[in-house]
């Protein structure tokens, strides 16, 4: 009998023994995985605040002691606000950023308003009326998530240009009306968020549709739209492809338009400007997302975002 | 009964849903519906792009563009390209987002600080594809981070070239893409085992079921519908990989290896608004690329559905009709 209690103590250690590796290894993965992700913002930010000079000749610096290379390669230097003063007032490079985050703020803006209310209502109207096409639409709607959107890209612009709505935002803000998988989230948290006999309790009351919906249904709503108005917002801020083939004027740009310039001219020997571009853009995101970020995790853990 | 039903009925007013829906359908229909029926009709016309050619009158020109389209070099390099990128950043993605899920969710190692590395994890997701792209082009150009580290371990030789290698420019894509998504990934299949009953595993353990079989035996499993919305919809946007490709491929690294990683979206567009702006060309291969990722979609989600199911659905399909045909022989 002691014998057995022994054998069964010293497995038990051997268990916890595993367990400890376990998770020693575990913080081990986690915590290069956060270098990995940390690192290239970092060295971003260093850089930064680096001369064309210090950056051309980094390769030297990291060839020489050992000890030294590596530091003097990663620390910052002291031209963090000439390299901004650079980028923002040359001539050459015309790489108008305040312009470009006014702009990118009104279209990320409109369209994520727009997107939020109208699923809201669209979510509302499947929720509430049993109309006679109220599955199949729905089902229409699940389907449509699928379709690639880039597949339709050309044909857009091809009809935009004829229409004449280049140079115009309007192509960015109204098609957000139709956002297929914001209507999906919301009907789904309507389904417990939102009581039936409330509507009916509107209806008695003698308040019309539209009211009950917008004084009764949107307040209740509130934290599920804040959800999807995060993503909507950052979706729409970070979109390229189409403003760059609609936009053509330099007043009209948006912020990844600008990035983008930073690449592939003659221009783009002054690295440190380059790097302080891309700190520029990173940083109002970088904000944004340490602010919400609980609310984007659970966001995303709930399945509603679709990229 | 009938007259309280027929007022209840009345007060709900069920027409006005069509009017709550409407502005939806109305939107959908203008801006995405009509250019996707425009790209279908565009891809059988030798239409070129509007704005270069206002008083054009196009041809109907049945297949030709899809012949066309199908021979060219581009065509055959973009439809390689994005699929391989694609995979090679999804299987770590998938393997390392389990690990992590698996781990995270285990009461025995009971991961401390999941909170802070999940936000780290995902912080990638958010930011602009396009600024990504040119830091990751910084980094490889010489003098840049990882050009530095390529000439310490002497991949590369000489200071001031570019890196070149077939497979680098692949690779550099494909690992953005595997470090934008997989902490994405893990936080949808955290959720995923968090919503399994527990009383599966406590069952399996009063059974003495190991981790490891808890895991391949009832985690597995049960996540695999997560699992197989990640794949499609990770496929799907896979095969519309555009800004960060797009960027890399730009500019001075577009002599080394911008042919080696040229998607479809970066083709298409440069045959719709570069040289001859052959928009009925680029929307044959937009047609093509819409039904290559339907096929996929489908395939996927055929081979990632439930076997066991599938196949109890089957032999139970199979037994109907043998009956069917008992009666039909015995009539």
């Amino acid at each position: 009998m002691a014998n057995y209690g022994q054998a069964g103590q010293s497995i038990k250690g051997g268990y916890h023994a595993r367990i400890l590796a376990m998770k020693v290894f575990v913080y081990i993965v986690c915590i290069l995985l956060t270098i990995m992700a940390i690192l290239p913002f970092v060295i971003m930010v260093f850089n930064a605040s680096k001369s064309r000079y210090e950056i051309n000749n980094s390769y030297v610096e990291w060839n020489r002691e050992i000890t030294d290379r590596f530091v003097v390669s990663l620390l910052p230097s002291k031209s963090f606000f000439a390299n901004g003063k650079y980028l923002l007032t040359s001539k050459a490079l015309n790489l108008p950023f305040g312009r470009g985050f006014l702009n990118s703020i009104l279209i990320a803006g409109g369209a994520t308003l727009l997107s939020v209310y109208f699923s809201a209502l669209t979510a509302y109207g499947f929720a509430v009326y049993r109309f006679k096409l109220n599955k199949p639409l729905y089902a229409f709607i699940m389907a449509i998530q699928m379709v690639p959107t880039q597949v339709t890209v050309i044909s857009f612009v091809e009809l935009m240009y004829k229409w004449h709505w280049t140079d115009n935002y309007l192509p960015f803000i109204l098609p957000a009306i139709a956002a297929p998988s914001t209507v999906f989230f919301l009907r789904q948290y309507m389904s417990s968020a939102l009581s039936i006999e409330m509507v009916e309790a509107g209806r008695i009351d003698g308040a019309s549709e539209f009211g009950i919906f917008n004084r009764l249904v949107l307040p209740i709503l509130k934290p599920g739209m804040a959800t999807m108005a995060i993503f909507a917002m950052v979706t729409n801020w970070n979109n390229y492809l189409l403003p760059s083939l609609l936009l053509r004027r330099t007043e009209l740009q948006t912020v990844p338009m600008l990035v983008a310039k930073l690449n592939g001219n003659k221009y783009s020997t002054e690295y440190g400007a380059i790097y302080f571009g891309l700190t520029l853009s990173a940083a109002p995101l970088v904000v944004f997302y340490l602010i919400l970020s609980k609310y984007i995790i659970a966001g995303v853990a709930l399945g509603g975002v679709k990229e | 009964m009938a007259s309280s039903f027929k007022t209840r009925a009345k007060l709900e007013k069920n027409y006005c849903g069509y009017i709550f829906i409407a502005p939806f359908f109305i939107t959908y229909i203008v801006f995405q519906l009509m250019p996707l029926i425009n790209t279908f009709r565009y891809a059988f016309t030798d239409v070129r792009a509007w704005f270069v050619d206002q008083s054009q009158t196009s041809h109907f020109v049945g297949m030709d563009q899809f012949k066309t389209v199908v021979g060219e070099m581009g065509f055959k390099e973009a439809f390689f390209n994005t699929p391989v990128m694609w995979i090679m950043g999804f299987i770590p993605q998938l393997l390392i987002a389990l690990l992590l899920a698996s781990w995270f969710t285990n009461e025995k190692i009971r991961v401390k600080g999941q909170g802070f590395f999940k936000v780290i994890f995902y912080m990638p997701n958010i930011m602009t594809a396009t600024t990504i792209g040119i830091l990751f082009l910084t980094f490889i150009r010489p003098n840049g981070f990882i050009h530095n580290i390529c000439i310490s371990i002497g991949y590369v030789k000489n200071a001031r070239m570019p890196i070149t290698g077939t497979w680098f420019g692949r690779g550099v894509i494909a690992f953005i893409n595997f470090w934008m998504w997989y902490g994405q990934t893990m936080i949808v299949l955290i959720a995923g085992i968090l919503g399994i009953n527990p009383s599966f595993f406590e069952a399996a353990s009063i059974d003495g079921a190991s981790g490891w079989q808890c895991f391949w035996r009832i985690t597995l499993p049960l996540i695999r519908p997560i699992m197989t919305y990640s794949l499609i919809t990770s496929l799907i946007g896979g095969f519309q990989m555009f800004d960060v490709p797009n960027m890399i491929g730009a500019g001075e690294t577009a002599a080394v290896f911008k042919r080696d990683i040229q998607t479809i979206i970066m083709y298409i567009k440069g045959i719709a608004y570069t040289g001859s702006f052959a928009v009925g060309k680029a929307c044959a291969a937009s047609v093509i690329l819409f039904l290559i990722t339907a096929v996929c979609s489908l395939i996927l989600f055929y081979v990632m559905s439930d076997r066991a199911e599938a196949k109890a659905r089957r032999a139970e399909k199979k037994r109907a009709k043998e009956a069917a045909l008992l009666e039909g022989g015995d009539l």
